[in-house]
């Protein structure tokens, strides 16, 4: 089997090749403009190429702190695989600057654009005018090339956050960091120590030609295929039938059993806190200590299992909210997600290791006592194909008995049958490979290659915000929103249609409305709705926990409540990357 | 020959109809409208076995009585097509870039689903060792459009000796119908030694059920010409990146025309077997052997030469970006 290992500097240099000279090709319609700032920055490279360095001195990027932050984007040589590349970074760095700022108060932050193109940075989770949520096209104009744009923002929240680029491809080369808030009051969750830990991505191709790429090969990035050996092999331990069998509604329906992820390891390097796992960085605690970590996943398009063998993880924040503590052993963490985790460290290292989804690679760092120490770095497990659950919805909720779970499924089963899906009339063509007609409600379900995983894994339903001040409200109209997409055509749309032929999803000023977000795909997305809060609940109505971004399963269908307090235009999208650009977007007007 | 323009004219016909036919009422997941046959329904009935196979029988039977409900409540809720929402629903009226806290026309920007992308396919060019000489055929096409709609420049060009002897060039547009299928409409110019030939076309490009790649086009030519050509393909994995190609195709006409190497029905036929490495997933180079066979009287010209039946041996790239 060709699992990926994480891109050593031996990988396809053919296809990094190929992209340079491709660039070229890279144009985009005359209403587009994003295609073309990509190119036009990656051909200004020569005239920026002064020092080479992937290396960024110290395990966490610099903090700054204050109630004036200046920020300048720039352009700026980096080196994960051993060939020099230019990336976007933000002062100087990648992940960018931590930004530590306090509750309360009004902060100015200048973000100078010294890019080739537009850019635009993004406050993620954060709660403030639509004017300063940093998506260009909706809330403002995005900073174009040579300009500054003041941001000014009144912090009324406390926790975890991020901030990035929302423009083109961007922050997949790098625009990202990390921005703390800390309380006003003291914090409720006990600590001794903490540290960030920012997981994100790299390719050295271009993104905009991995795009283009994958518009005529949806696989192409999939070295996980199902093959004829293991066809063969399948077949000698369980007879021809069941192997068959097991392969005839991917076959019939032209889907693939492991298609987890559009990405992999084939194009990627991970990264921790902007270092691939050879440079080993190493967080310091000191035995005995609490030590909280915020665990931000800003990769553009990869899903990371995160665990830390020998420690249990205690789960006490997530997206920038405080959750009633639900200790596990391992927590999926998808693109926008924040989980902030306790550990108790009593020995001297610790890997903290963060498996993609599609387990062709992982980003790791090392939680040690002192410098220079490595703990054991663990086996990277095999992909899992999707299952029948993921395939079919509630039909199986029943049977997929999740070893370790406890008796949750339950859940699921209550609520067969009391779902009724109205599918919209543009899911009937070619935008859309499948529908899912029965949803599974499930929110027990760790996902696909972590039902078997062996040890306590968190769900959604796990999770509980301490603050349960949204459990007496009553939500009005309901609204019911489709992921779908067409693996084949590499398109991915709402409701089987992309951003451009869409209109605005309307919100009444002042309303609270209950939205439904159903998966017809076989892909887990991470919804991200700017501006407002998602009140995530069970399949009863039952408030579970407010979240920023709300991954939503194959065949699943996730329902929350949101009060639609925020005037403006909001951007309501995908955090995959690729499938936010390819249509799986919507402007929310809150009128 | 009629007989299989008319078949061919039916499944092209089946195929779209099918694309408009309501499949809300069939238990999940629902399947892309765009299947041909009832294998459709068969699908949909082994899907349900494969269910109940796969899992313990103690719970075998609440799970096959689940699915009837789920199906009879499918069939109540779902088989109206007034239930399909309207996906401008939420709209309460209002526009992108218009109306209240719109940006002024500056602001705007768009995505990647407004761009337009373009590519260029070589599935095959390579060297074919006949019986008298070596061979040399180029089969690809360059691409401009978008997930739904594509201009294509389509080219067979074959060489001996270094100068083009033969050449099939094709202008497409090629716009989507349904989920993996695409209708083609086609401009076709042939050139060869003896005649030139001019065709007009419509066809059906996709991916049927099972990965089966179908490329198949019906022409109509000058002086009442008409030709159909079916092109069927799968890939079978060996590992990730040691992939057999089985490939068969056919080449039909409803007249003979002698001078261009055309009888009528059915005059060639191809069935092939390439076996790639893909270096990359946009470089492979293969090996492959193939046997054509030219039929009818077309063949005769062929026949002197011993090549109305020819086995090959073939070694080539494929590449694309």
């Amino acid at each position: 089997m060709d699992i990926q290992k994480p891109r050593s500097n031996s990988a396809d240099s053919n296809e990094r090749g190929s992209c340079t000279s491709r660039r070229g090709f890279l144009k985009r319609a005359a209403g587009g403009g994003l295609l073309v700032s990509q190119s036009a920055l990656l051909s200004g490279m020569s005239s920026t190429a002064n020092g080479q360095s992937g290396a960024f001195a110290s395990s966490e990027p610099e903090v700054l702190s204050g109630q004036v932050i200046n920020l300048v984007l720039e352009e700026k040589w980096v080196n994960f695989t051993g060939k020099p590349q230019l990336a976007t970074v933000i002062n100087g760095s990648l992940p960018a600057p931590t930004l530590r700022l306090r509750e309360g108060d009004e902060v100015t932050i200048n973000v100078t654009n010294r890019l080739p193109v537009t850019s635009s940075i993004h406050w993620h989770g954060i709660i403030l005018p639509y004017q300063m949520d940093g998506v260009p096209g909706i809330s403002y104009a995005g900073i174009p090339s040579g300009t500054t744009f003041q941001y000014r923002i009144k912090l009324q929240q406390h926790g975890t956050y991020w901030y990035h680029a929302h423009s083109g491809f961007q922050e997949m080369t790098g625009l990202y960091g990390a921005l703390i808030v800390e309380p006003r009051e003291s914090d409720a969750i006990g600590f001794d120590r903490e540290h960030v830990v920012v997981l994100s991505e790299w390719t050295d191709e271009n993104p905009e030609y991995v795009f283009q790429k994958l518009k005529t090969k949806g696989h192409l990035y999939n070295y996980n295929q199902p093959t004829l050996p293991q066809l063969i092999d399948d077949a000698s331990r369980n007879g021809l039938g069941a192997a068959l069998d097991r392969r005839e509604m991917f076959s019939a329906m032209r889907m693939k059993p492991t298609d987890l992820a559009d990405l992999s390891a084939a194009t990627l390097s991970y990264l921790f806190n902007g270092s691939t796992p050879a440079d080993n960085r190493t967080l310091q605690f000191s035995p005995g200590e609490r030590v909280r970590l915020r665990i931000i996943n800003a990769a553009g398009n990869t899903f990371f299992d995160v665990r830390i063998p020998g420690l249990e993880l205690q789960v006490v924040h997530v997206d920038g909210l405080n959750v009633q503590p639900v200790t596990v052993d391992e927590f999926r963490c998808g693109p926008g997600e924040t989980y902030d985790v306790v550990v108790r460290p009593t020995g001297d290292a610790y890997t903290i290791f963060a498996e993609t989804m599609e387990r062709t690679g992982y980003a790791l760092g090392t939680l040690a006592d002192r410098p220079g120490l490595k703990a054991q770095i663990p086996e990277p497990r095999p992909a899992q194909w999707l299952s029948m659950v993921d395939m079919m919805g509630s039909a199986h909720v029943m049977h997929d008995a999740m070893p370790g779970m406890g008796g949750m499924a339950s859940m699921g089963h209550g609520s067969v049958g009391a779902v009724r899906v109205r599918h919209a009339s543009t899911e009937y063509g070619p935008s859309t490979d499948m529908r899912i007609d029965n949803p599974r409600l499930n929110l027990d379900d760790p996902g696909v290659g972590l039902r078997e995983a062996g040890h306590r894994v968190s769900t959604m339903a796990d999770l509980r915000s301490v603050d349960r001040s949204s459990e007496g409200l009553t939500s009005g109209r309901e609204i019911e929103l489709h992921m779908t997409g067409n693996m084949e055509r590499y398109a991915w749309s709402i409701d089987g249609l992309e951003y451009g032929k869409s209109t605005p999803i309307h919100f009444r000023h002042g309303e609270r409305l209950r939205v439904h977000l159903h998966n017809d795909t076989m892909m887990t997305h991470p919804m991200h709705l700017h501006g407002m809060w998602s009140d995530v609940e069970d399949s009863d109505g039952n408030f579970l926990v407010r979240r920023h971004t709300i991954p939503v399963q194959p065949a699943q269908r996730v329902s929350f409540s949101v009060t639609a307090d925020a005037l403006g235009r909001w951007a309501w999208h995908c955090h995959l990357l690729l499938h936010m650009d390819a249509g799986m977007f919507r402007e929310v007007v809150v009128v | 020959m009629r007989q299989d323009i008319v078949s061919f004219l039916f499944m092209f016909a089946m195929a779209t109809q099918a694309s408009a036919q309501d499949h809300s009422g069939h238990i999940m997941p629902s399947m892309p409208a765009d299947d041909m046959t009832m294998e459709h329904e068969s699908m949909e009935h082994e899907s349900m076995e494969h269910e109940s196979m796969e899992h313990e029988s103690m719970e075998h039977a609440s799970m096959e009585h689940a699915s009837m409900e789920h199906a009879s409540m499918e069939h109540a809720s779902m088989d109206s097509v007034s239930d399909r929402r309207d996906p401008h629903e939420y709209s309460g009226g209002y526009e992108r870039n218009k109306g209240p806290y719109a940006l002024a026309e500056a602001g705007h920007s768009g995505m990647a689903d407004e761009a337009i992308f373009f590519g260029l396919w070589t599935d095959r060019f390579e060297n074919r060792m006949g019986h008298i000489e070596d061979v040399q055929e180029y089969s690809g096409y360059a691409w401009l459009g978008n997930s739904y709609h594509r201009l294509m420049l389509k080219s067979e060009l074959e060489w001996r000796q270094a100068s083009l002897e033969e050449s099939k060039t094709e202008l497409v547009y090629s716009r989507a119908f349904s989920p993996f299928w695409d209708v083609q409409f086609a401009a076709r110019y042939d050139y060869g030694d003896n005649a030139h030939r001019q065709w007009l076309g419509i066809g059906l490009k996709g991916m049927a059920p099972y990965w089966l790649e179908v490329d198949a086009t019906l022409y109509a030519g000058a002086e009442g010409h008409s030709a159909a050509s079916i092109e069927v393909e799968y890939d079978l994995l060996l590992t990730q990146r040691l992939i057999l190609q089985p490939k068969v195709g056919m080449d039909f006409y409803g007249d003979s025309d002698i001078e261009a190497g055309h009888s009528k029905g059915l005059s060639k036929s191809k069935m092939g077997i390439r076996l790639r490495y893909e270096i990359t997933r946009q470089f492979a180079p293969y090996v492959g052997y193939e046997r054509v066979h030219h039929h009818g009287e077309a063949a005769e010209v062929f026949r002197p030469f011993d090549q109305h039946n020819e086995d090959l041996w073939m070694a080539g790239i494929r590449f694309w970006f």
